[in-house]
C-alpha cells in the first residue's frame, strides 16, 4: 500500500471519548491571595469544586511541585460548608490511616508530598452534589534578582515534566483545556507590585484589588519598595515569652539578647533554639526561646509552639535551614503543621457519618499548561525541603555551648525501652515470688508492675479530641474479671473473718470462667477501639495479670493442694 | 484463589491502595463483591491489576490499554524487529504453566527462524 494513501490517523482510536474512562472533576473557581511581607510572601489559595456525580466520591488532586523554599503549613477543607482542619502526622502513618479510613467508610483527607515535591491531596467522603473548598496556606521567600527588586512566580497548573510522568496513574496530575474563574489579590504595604505573564498587559496591582488571572499560565509578580522602603525584614522579640529574632539582611549580626547587647550569648537553657547558617554573604544567626510554658494543646492534642513556629517557618522559608535546635526536626514539623516528605496533613472522620458505600475515586483536573517561554526563571524546585535531617554546619566560635542543645529523642527512646522491659521482669519476679521459687516480696512487685503498666498505658492514650476517646470508658469492663474474682471468691471473706467461708460448688468453675473472661474481654474491646488499640492492649494485659493472680489465689484457697 | 480482603489484595499485587481504587473507578479492575462492609476480592482482581501493570510497563497509556482490552484481536507485544507476539489480554498476569508455554514459543520461533528447513536434519 502506498503510504501516501493512508488518510486515517492511526492514533485516532486512542482519543475516542469512550476511552476516557471516568471523566475528571473540574474546578469551579480559584482564589489566590498574596501577602507580601518582604522578603517573604504568604500565599493563600482557595480552590472550589462540586461533586457533580451522583455518588459518594474520593477526589484526588495533584498539584504542581512546590516552589523552591516553599513551606505549606495549613490545610482546611470545607465540604458542604463544614470545615475540616487537617493536622500534621508522620507521613507513613497518615497514609495507612487514610487508606484504612476509606475502607471503613469514613471521611478522610490526606495532603502528602510525593516524589519531586509534588503535593497530592485526597479527599474521600464527598457526598453527591456537595460543594468543596480546599484552602492552603504556604510561605516562601521572594526571589531577589537584584537588591532593589523581588519577584514571585505562582504556578497553578502542571507542566509536562518527566518527574510527574513517573508517578503512578492514581497520583499523576491531569489537566483539562476547560477554563475556570480565577482571581488574585495582593497586599504589600510600602511596596509596589506589578503583575505580568497574563493575557493582558503588565499592570500595577492596587491594594485589595481582585484581578482575574489565567490559571494555565504562571502568575509573575514583581515587587519594588516605595520611597524609603526596604525589601528586607528584621524583627527582634526576644524580650518577651515566645519571642524570636530574625533578619533577612545578609551579613548583619542578629545574635542579640537583652542580657548580651553586644551580640554574644551564653545560655544554659535547653528551651531555646539557636541557629547559624553560613551564606555567601556571611553567617546569619538566629535565636529564639521555645514558649512551651503555659501553652495549651490545640484541637489535635499537639502542644503548639506558636508564635515561635512562625519564626521557624520564616527562618526556613528565608533559606535559614534549621541548624541547631533542642527539638528534633520531626517534632518541629509536627508541631508547626508543616507538609514535608515525612509529615503529611491529615484528617480522619468518625465512623457512621457517611452512607455505607465505597467512594468512587475521581481525579480533579488542573488547567492545561500553556507553552510559555520562561526565560531564565527556574521552573524546577532545587531543594525545597527546609527541615532536612542533615548534620548542622560547622558551629561558629561564638555560638552557645554544646550543652545548650541536648536532644530529646535519646532519653525518650530509652525510657520507652525501660517501660517495656521493666514490667516483664517484674511479672517474672512476681510469678517466682507467688510460687515461692524466689524470695521476693510479692505485693510490692505487683504494685510496681501495676504502676508501670498504667504509665505505659498513658503513653498510648489517644490525643484529646480524638473520636475514639468517647469509647474509652468501655475499657473499664476489663477490670470485671478480677473484681468479680475478689467479690465471689474466698479471699475477702477469709481476710474479714479469718475463717474459711463455705465453699459452694460453683466457686471453682466461676473462677476459671473469670480467668477465661480476662482473656476474651481485651480481645473484644480492642476491636471496638480502633485508634486506641495499644492503650487497650496494655490495660488488657494489666487486668489479665491481676485476674490470673487473684484467680490462682482463690482456687488454691478453695482447693488446697491443687 | 480464595476470597481476599483489600489488604490482602494490596499485599499480593504490590500496588498502592490508591492505585487500586483508581483502577476500579476507571473500570480496569472490577469492583469488589459484598459491598463496602464485606468487600471481597478474588483472583480475577489480582489478574486484572497485574495485566494493567504489565501493559503500563510495556509503555501503553491508559487509553490504549482500554482500547486493547476491548479489542478481540489480542495485544501485540513486539519481541524483536519483525516479530510480534499477540496475546489474549486475559492471559496477561494470569500465571499458569508459564515455563511450558515459553518453551513452546521458543520452539516455534526456532522452527520458524532457523536457517535449516523443518524437514532437513539440523
Amino acid at each position: 500500500m502506498n503510504p501516501r494513501k493512508l488518510l486515517v490517523d492511526p492514533l485516532a482510536a486512542l482519543f475516542r471519548n469512550e476511552l476516557a474512562g471516568l471523566p475528571p472533576l473540574l474546578l469551579d473557581e480559584t482564589e489566590i491571595d498574596v501577602q507580601v511581607v518582604a522578603p517573604l510572601a504568604v500565599i493563600t489559595i482557595a480552590r472550589r469544586f462540586t461533586n457533580t456525580s451522583a455518588q459518594l466520591i474520593e477526589a484526588v488532586l495533584t498539584l504542581p511541585p512546590l516552589a523552591p523554599g516553599e513551606i505549606l503549613y495549613r490545610l482546611i477543607v470545607r465540604i458542604g460548608g463544614v470545615a475540616y482542619h487537617a493536622m500534621a502526622r508522620p507521613a507513613g502513618r497518615a497514609r495507612r490511616a487514610h487508606d484504612a479510613a476509606i475502607a471503613d467508610g469514613r471521611r478522610a483527607i490526606l495532603y502528602e508530598l510525593l516524589a519531586h515535591d509534588i503535593p497530592m491531596l485526597s479527599i474521600a467522603g464527598i457526598e453527591a452534589g456537595a460543594q468543596v473548598e480546599i484552602s492552603t496556606w504556604s510561605i516562601r521567600p521572594l526571589a531577589r534578582p537584584d537588591p532593589g527588586r523581588a519577584t514571585l512566580q505562582i504556578r497553578l497548573s502542571a507542566a509536562s515534566e518527566a518527574a510527574i510522568f513517573s508517578l503512578p496513574d492514581a497520583d499523576a496530575p491531569i489537566t483539562t483545556p476547560k477554563r475556570h474563574a480565577a482571581s488574585l489579590t495582593v497586599s504589600a504595604e510600602g511596596k509596589q507590585v506589578t503583575i505580568s505573564g497574563q493575557p493582558y498587559p503588565d499592570r500595577v496591582m492596587a491594594g485589595s484589588e481582585a484581578v482575574g488571572v489565567e490559571c494555565s499560565t504562571p502568575i509573575f509578580l514583581t515587587v519594588i519598595p516605595l520611597e524609603g522602603g526596604t525589601l528586607d525584614h528584621a524583627e527582634w522579640h526576644v524580650d518577651k515569652p515566645g519571642g524570636w529574632e530574625v533578619t533577612s539582611e545578609r551579613g548583619v549580626e542578629t545574635f542579640r539578647h537583652p542580657a548580651n547587647p553586644d551580640g554574644s550569648v551564653a545560655s544554659d537553657r535547653t528551651d531555646w533554639i539557636f541557629g547559624a547558617v553560613p551564606t555567601v554573604a556571611g553567617c546569619i544567626r538566629v535565636t529564639a526561646p521555645l514558649p512551651t510554658d503555659g501553652t495549651l494543646p490545640n484541637a489535635g492534642g499537639l502542644l503548639e509552639i506558636a508564635p515561635n513556629a512562625r519564626g521557624m517557618r520564616a527562618f526556613a522559608a528565608a533559606g535559614f535551614v534549621e541548624t541547631a535546635t533542642p527539638q528534633d526536626a520531626a517534632a518541629v514539623r509536627l508541631a508547626a503543621g508543616i507538609l514535608d516528605r515525612r509529615t503529611s496533613l491529615a484528617f480522619i472522620g468518625p465512623l457512621g457519618e457517611l452512607p455505607d458505600e465505597i467512594p468512587m475515586l475521581h481525579k480533579l483536573a488542573l488547567a492545561e499548561m500553556e507553552a510559555i517561554d520562561f526565560g531564565n526563571m527556574a521552573e524546577e524546585p532545587i531543594d525545597p525541603d527546609p527541615f532536612r535531617d542533615i548534620p548542622p554546619p560547622a558551629r561558629p566560635l561564638d555560638l552557645p555551648p554544646p550543652q545548650a542543645t541536648p536532644t530529646v529523642t535519646g532519653p525518650v527512646q530509652s525510657l520507652g525501652h525501660w517501660l517495656t522491659w521493666a514490667p516483664i521482669l517484674l511479672i517474672i519476679g512476681a510469678l517466682g515470688a507467688s510460687f515461692m521459687a524466689i524470695n521476693l516480696p510479692f505485693l510490692p512487685l505487683i504494685s510496681i508492675f501495676t504502676a508501670l503498666m498504667l504509665i505505659n498505658a498513658r503513653r498510648f492514650l489517644p490525643p484529646r479530641g480524638a473520636p475514639v476517646r468517647a469509647r474509652l470508658p468501655l475499657l473499664a469492663f476489663l477490670a470485671l474479671p478480677w473484681v468479680a474474682s475478689l467479690i465471689f471468691g474466698p479471699i475477702i471473706p477469709q481476710l474479714l473473718t479469718g475463717d474459711m467461708p463455705d465453699i459452694a460448688d460453683w466457686m471453682i468453675p466461676l473462677q476459671y470462667g473469670l480467668l477465661a473472661a480476662a482473656v476474651i474481654l481485651p480481645c473484644a474491646l480492642i476491636a471496638i477501639v480502633p485508634g486506641a488499640r495499644r492503650f487497650a492492649l496494655v490495660l488488657g494485659l494489666l487486668n489479665l495479670v491481676l485476674a490470673f493472680f487473684l484467680v490462682s489465689a482463690s482456687i488454691i484457697t478453695l482447693s488446697p493442694g491443687s | 484463589m480464595t476470597s481476599l480482603k483489600f489488604d490482602d489484595l494490596v499485599r499480593t499485587t504490590g500496588t498502592t491502595p490508591r492505585q487500586i481504587r483508581y483502577l476500579i473507578s476507571q473500570g480496569f479492575v472490577p469492583p469488589p463483591t459484598g459491598g463496602r462492609t464485606y468487600a471481597a476480592y478474588s483472583g480475577a482482581h489480582v489478574a486484572a491489576i497485574r495485566r494493567y501493570d504489565r501493559l503500563r510497563s510495556l509503555g501503553f497509556p491508559p487509553a490504549a490499554i482500554r482500547l486493547l482490552l476491548g479489542a478481540r484481536e489480542g495485544i501485540p507485544v513486539p519481541i524483536v524487529a519483525g516479530l510480534t507476539l499477540v496475546i489474549d489480554p486475559d492471559l496477561i498476569g494470569s500465571g499458569g504453566d508459564v515455563a511450558a508455554v515459553a518453551a513452546l514459543g521458543a520452539q516455534k520461533i526456532e522452527q520458524l527462524l532457523s536457517e535449516a528447513a523443518p524437514d532437513e536434519p539440523a
